[in-house]
């Protein structure tokens, strides 16, 4: 099992793949070149026997036969001239010398008299057939190459000579150059393989990065070591992705602990008080507070659950916006209208000042947004102030704008007031009964119309937030 | 014992308080930091119950005041943070327990009555002296091996008293730790639960030390 896990590793490794074929493919090219090379080297061998045979030939030729020898005589003619006369001393001495040197010779005449023939004349080696229309031929046989030179009265000097030698030490070239090309090939293996293991590390640390990460440490980042080449360029990206990630992952779990903490309080209450109210039999009153308290709480944490729902289906692109013809004074007036009682709970005076203002756009959505805003500039206004609430046009804008007359916002928090759960007091969460979302909704609404909104604020003197929405929508995604 | 709660959620502060009292302890309540503060170093208490967020002056910095100016008053922290920093920060900062919100009052009753025992430098909840022994987790006195009935205020002062078993316990101590300050309590409030302590275990258990207080010797 584990045996063949390993074989499966390696035959779909990369790495081993490319070794296989890379070695595969110099194997070829070497035994190609090796094979060129025995066959270049045996004929070129033969090549310079062959000439020096044909020399032989050349002189011993007209030792045996006359130049310009006729033929059979026909009677006719002139007398065919005297067989040339040979130095049969110096012959001998001469074809002992060439036979020394491994050649043997016949000379044959048109008749196939056998007129010479080398002592050392192998046995066993017939005469080659006669070359038609040529001078000469050179004939290969098994262990012997042979030269025939002819006259054109077809008396004919052969000269042969063993090819057994000549093979063998072509065949001993061949087999040297094989184990160097043995050599170079396990030499050009390694080194190959030293190359893929360097190109391909950064594969394996991007793989091994990418796992650790799978596992959960989003921390975890590839070292990208070169980043101009290819492997380099991807691993920086990866990183980018990855962090990106983390940071996608770390926003999740803060929002979840946040989310979970302001949970935690109004949960703490109801138990505390049904576990008073349960432990021992009381007064019908204070079992009516016990009620209260569930609710109260209820209540709170009903609306951050709404708060919560809201931004997550914004947060999934499940709110589709669904912009349609507005006038928007209208709307504005009925976010008025349902901000009322809250506003005359606490002696707030809401003033508005609305031009007429055409625009596409949710209206349900934008109502929210404005809704929060002016909850917002009740909830932290000083008692008996001012809530003022306006609308007019710029150029390509629709403008919004709800101003306070409250505490106001620290200048060092103003980048902080859109952030989801973030608040000026920390702890006002519970006087103030908002869920501290309505600021975070708002901008996502408004930034999904494809606007922004801006807070200028006075600490003491109060906030004023102004909404920009294009008159035509930029809808985003 | 006398406790003072600091919390800014006004329910779940009067809730606390309604329970605590009804386990017998003396409750003051500060919902804010600046009020908690104020209190927690002005007024002596066996224990404080302190939230983390709270307006005006946050529990750790309240913390800080009190271990600065060398109170060793036992400190539970109540907490809706349940990161590991907050819990190491709160514990590593001088408090004596922490607890999650939400939380199981019988939980916080349990670990009020540890860190008292802690305080006081006897973890056993059993204690005896002499025939008379207090289970101050079920709050059982017993007289001989004999269950006493004793109401939670008769056992709230038997604890006190033999919490300094030997020594001399002033009339305003025990007043601070038996009355609320709701309580509309007439000074011989204390002479009545003393005199139904006597009777109870026995008239020479706790004798009166003319114009210094009581002392309980078993």
């Amino acid at each position: 099992m584990k045996f063949s896990s390993h074989i499966a590793a390696i035959t779909q490794s990369i790495k081993w793949r490319v070794f296989f074929y890379y070695t595969l493919l110099h194997l070829l090219v070497i035994s190609l070149l090796i094979a060129g090379f025995h066959t270049y080297e045996k004929q070129s061998r033969i090549r310079s026997r062959t000439s020096e045979m044909q020399e032989l030939a050349m002189r011993y030729m007209p030792l045996f036969f006359a130049p310009g020898h006729q033929g059979p005589p026909n009677g006719r003619g002139p007398a065919p001239p005297p067989p040339p006369r040979i130095d049969t001393r110096q012959l001998k001495e001469d074809v002992e010398s060439m036979e020394h040197n491994g050649f043997f010779l016949a000379a044959i005449d048109h008749d196939a008299v056998v007129k010479f023939r080398s002592p050392t004349w192998p046995t066993s080696l017939n005469a080659p057939p006669i070359p038609e229309g040529k001078p000469s031929s050179i004939t290969e046989m098994p262990g012997w190459i042979l030269y025939s030179h002819q006259t054109a009265q077809q008396d004919r000097v052969i000269i042969g000579t063993s090819s057994v030698a000549l093979e063998q030490e072509v065949r001993h070239l061949t087999v040297v150059a094989g184990a160097i090309g043995a050599a170079i090939t396990v030499i050009t293996s390694l080194v190959g393989m030293l190359i893929l293991r360097f190109s391909l590390k950064p594969i394996s640390m991007i793989s091994e990065s990418a796992t650790r990460i799978a596992e959960g440490d989003f921390s975890e980042r590839i070292d990208t070591g070169s980043q101009r080449s290819e492997l380099g360029q991807l691993a920086v990206v990866l990183n980018k992705t990855f962090s990106r990630l983390e940071a996608a992952v770390q926003r999740q779990v803060q929002f979840t602990a946040d989310a979970s903490h302001e949970l935690r309080t109004p949960v703490a209450a109801i138990l505390a008080d049904c576990q008073y109210s349960l432990k021992r039999e009381r007064p019908p009153e204070r079992y009516l507070e016990t009620i209260e308290v569930c609710h109260e709480s209820a209540q709170h944490m009903k609306s951050l659950i709404e708060s919560l729902g809201a931004l997550a289906a914004f947060d999934s692109k499940d709110a589709l916006l669904n912009p349609t013809p507005i006038q928007l004074e209208d709307v504005l007036l009925q976010a008025r209208q349902i901000t009322e009682p809250l506003a005359a709970l606490r002696s707030i005076a809401l003033e508005v000042d609305l031009q007429p203002v055409q625009l596409i756009a949710d209206e349900r959505q934008l109502s929210q947004a404005v809704i929060n805003l002016l909850a917002n500039a009740v909830r932290f206004n000083r008692p008996n102030g001012t809530v003022s609430l306006k609308c007019w046009t710029e150029p390509t804008m629709a403008c919004i704008e709800v101003a306070d007359t409250g505490i106001g916002v620290p200048h060092e928090l103003q980048d902080h007031i859109f952030e989801r759960f973030f608040r000026v007091d920390p702890s006002r969460s519970n006087k103030s009964g908002g869920s501290g979302l309505g600021l975070a909704i708002t901008r996502t609404i408004v930034e999904a119309h494809g606007g922004n909104i801006h807070l200028t604020s006075e600490l003491g003197k109060g906030s004023r937030f102004v909404i920009r929405i294009p008159l035509r929508p930029v809808l985003l995604d | 014992m006398k406790l003072l709660v600091v919390e800014d959620n006004e329910r779940l502060l009067k809730s606390l308080a309604d329970y605590l009292q009804d386990e017998g302890f003396v409750v003051s309540c500060a919902a804010d930091g600046e009020d908690g503060l104020h209190k927690a170093t002005n007024w002596e208490y066996d224990l404080i119950i302190l939230d983390v967020m709270l307006p005006v002056t946050d529990g750790w910095t309240i913390l800080q005041h009190l271990r600065q100016s060398g109170s060793s008053t036992p400190v539970i922290m109540l907490t809706a943070k349940d990161q590991l920093a907050d819990r190491l920060r709160g514990l590593n900062g001088g408090a004596d327990d922490y607890l999650i919100k939400p939380f199981e009052m019988e939980e916080l009753v349990a670990r009020v009555r540890a860190a008292l025992r802690r305080a006081a430098g006897s973890p056993s909840p059993l204690r005896t002296f002499g025939d008379v022994s207090l289970d101050t987790t079920n709050r059982i006195a017993s007289l001989g091996g004999i269950p006493v009935d004793l109401s939670a205020r008769e056992f709230a002062l038997l604890e006190i008293l033999a919490s300094k078993h030997g020594n001399i316990v002033s009339r305003d101590y025990l007043y601070e730790r038996l009355f609320d300050d709701e309580d509309e309590s007439l000074s011989n409030m204390l002479d009545v639960y003393i005199y139904r302590l006597r009777s109870k275990l026995g008239k020479h258990k706790i004798q009166t030390r003319r114009g210094l207080g009581y002392i309980f010797q078993s």
